[in-house]
C-alpha cells in the first residue's frame, strides 16, 4: 500500500506521537476553518467547530482505514459536524428563493458592481460577488458548491463525503449554479 | 441545431463536454446571441468560483486543540508537596495542643474545639465524636495487633499515618484521575 503524508503522519500519532498531530492540524487548519466559517458565517461559532473537529479527529483516529485517501475520511467528519450544528442553530439566510430582501441587500453592498458594469469588474470583486451570492443560495447547494470549488473536492469524493450519489451531486452543483446565473443576469449583467 | 441545454452549456464552460459536443456547440454559439450571453454568465459564475475567498483562521486554534486534548496534569512532585505541607501542619497542630504526658489526640482536639474555636464549637464537636470513634476503633485495632503479635503499636501512630495516607490519596484522585476522566467524558460527549 501506498502511503501520502497524511498516512504517514496518522501511523506516528497513532504511535502517540503529538507533535505530528500538530503537523496534521496546520495542514487542516485553514481548509476546514473556510469551509465551516462559509456554512455557519461566524467566527467564533467555525473556530469552536474546528476546534471540536480536530478532537474528533483524534479521539476516532483509531477507526481510520487506511486503505482510503484520509482528506475525504476528514471532509466526513467536518461536514457532519458542521451540519449538525446547522441544523440545530440555523442561520438566519436571505435565501435567493425566499425573498426580495437578498436582492436588495445585494443591490445595497455591490452597488459598485452593477454602476460601472459588471464586465468591467476586476477580478477580485467578481469573485467577492459571485461567492456573496453563494452565501445565499440554501444549503443543500451551497456546501456542495464548498466542497467542489472551495475545498477542491472532485464529484466522486463529495458524493463520499455528504451520502448522496455521484449524479445527485453534479446535479445540485448544477443548480446551484443555475441559481447564481440567474441573479447575477437579474442584477444586470452584460449579455455579451 | 436547437439552443442547448444549461447543463450542456455548464459542461462546455467547464470544457467537460467531448470534442464532438465542443464543436457543435462552438458552431451554434457564432449564431446565436442568447446562447453567448448565457454562456458568458456561466463562464463569470466559473471564474468567480474558481477563486474562492480563504480567510486566514484566528491563531492558537491548535494550541487550544492540545490544551483541551492533554490537560496539563499536577506533577508528583506537587503532589508531594501538599502532602508534605499537609503533614507538616498537623505536626505543629499536635506539638502546640497536644500534652504528650497526660492527653491524646482526641482530647487535644475537644480542647482546640473548646477553647479557640467556639463559634464553631459544634461542628468541631461533631468532628472530635467522629474522630472519638474512629481513635477508638484503631485503640481497640491496635490492642487486638499488640495482643496477636505482641508488639507495642501507639494508636495515635497508626490514626496519623491513615490520615496522612487517606489525605495524599484524596490528592492524587483529585488531581490525576479526575482531569482524566473529564477529558475522557468530554472527548466521547463531541
Amino acid at each position: 500500500m501506498i502511503m501520502d503524508d497524511d498516512q504517514t503522519l496518522i501511523r506516528r500519532i497513532l504511535k502517540g506521537d503529538r507533535s505530528s498531530f500538530e503537523q496534521l492540524m496546520q495542514q487542516y487548519n485553514k481548509r476546514m476553518f473556510n469551509f465551516v466559517y462559509r456554512m455557519v458565517r461566524d467566527e467564533e461559532v467555525a473556530v469552536e467547530l474546528t476546534q471540536d473537529f480536530f478532537i474528533k479527529i483524534y479521539s476516532v483516529i483509531h477507526k481510520y482505514n487506511f486503505q482510503y485517501k484520509f482528506s475525504t475520511w476528514a471532509y466526513r467528519i467536518c461536514y457532519n459536524l458542521v451540519i449538525d450544528h446547522v441544523r440545530k442553530h440555523p442561520v438566519y439566510v436571505d435565501s435567493l428563493d425566499q425573498n426580495s430582501l437578498s436582492r436588495k441587500q445585494l443591490a445595497r453592498t455591490d452597488q459598485v458592481v452593477r454602476e460601472d458594469g459588471f464586465s468591467n469588474l476586476e477580478k477580485e470583486e467578481t469573485r467577492d460577488y459571485i461567492w456573496g451570492i453563494v452565501d445565499r443560495i440554501p444549503e443543500k447547494y451551497r456546501h456542495l458548491i464548498l466542497l467542489r470549488y472551495q475545498q477542491g473536492l472532485k464529484y466522486e469524493e463529495i458524493a463520499g463525503v455528504t451520502d448522496l450519489p455521484v449524479g445527485t451531486v453534479k446535479n445540485r452543483i448544477f443548480k446551484a449554479k443555475e441559481l447564481i446565473r440567474r441573479e447575477i443576469a437579474e442584477d444586470g449583467m452584460p449579455t455579451q | 441545431m436547437e439552443c442547448p441545454h444549461n447543463k450542456v452549456l455548464v459542461r462546455y464552460a467547464e470544457n467537460s463536454l467531448d470534442p464532438i459536443q465542443t464543436a457543435m456547440i462552438r458552431d451554434h454559439l457564432v449564431g446565436c446571441a442568447g446562447c453567448r450571453s448565457r454562456l458568458s454568465q456561466f463562464l463569470k459564475v466559473e471564474e468567480g468560483l474558481a477563486h474562492p475567498p480563504m480567510r486566514t483562521p484566528p491563531t492558537g486554534i491548535e494550541k487550544s486543540v492540545m490544551r483541551r486534548l492533554f490537560p496539563v496534569l499536577p506533577t508528583y512532585g506537587s503532589v508531594l508537596t501538599f502532602v508534605a505541607a499537609g503533614f507538616l501542619l498537623l505536626v505543629t497542630w499536635i506539638y502546640v495542643y497536644f500534652d504528650f504526658a497526660n492527653n491524646s489526640l482526641v482530647q487535644a482536639m475537644q480542647f482546640t474545639s473548646n477553647r479557640l474555636f467556639r463559634f464553631a464549637g459544634g461542628i468541631l464537636q461533631g468532628i472530635s465524636t467522629v474522630f472519638s470513634a474512629v481513635y477508638a476503633t484503631f485503640k481497640a485495632f491496635s490492642k487486638l495487633i499488640s495482643a496477636v503479635l505482641n508488639v507495642q503499636i501507639q494508636a495515635e501512630l497508626l490514626f496519623l499515618l491513615l490520615l496522612i495516607a487517606s489525605v495524599g490519596s484524596a490528592m492524587i484522585v483529585y488531581h490525576m484521575v479526575l482531569p482524566r476522566r473529564r477529558k475522557q467524558r468530554q472527548t466521547r460527549a463531541i
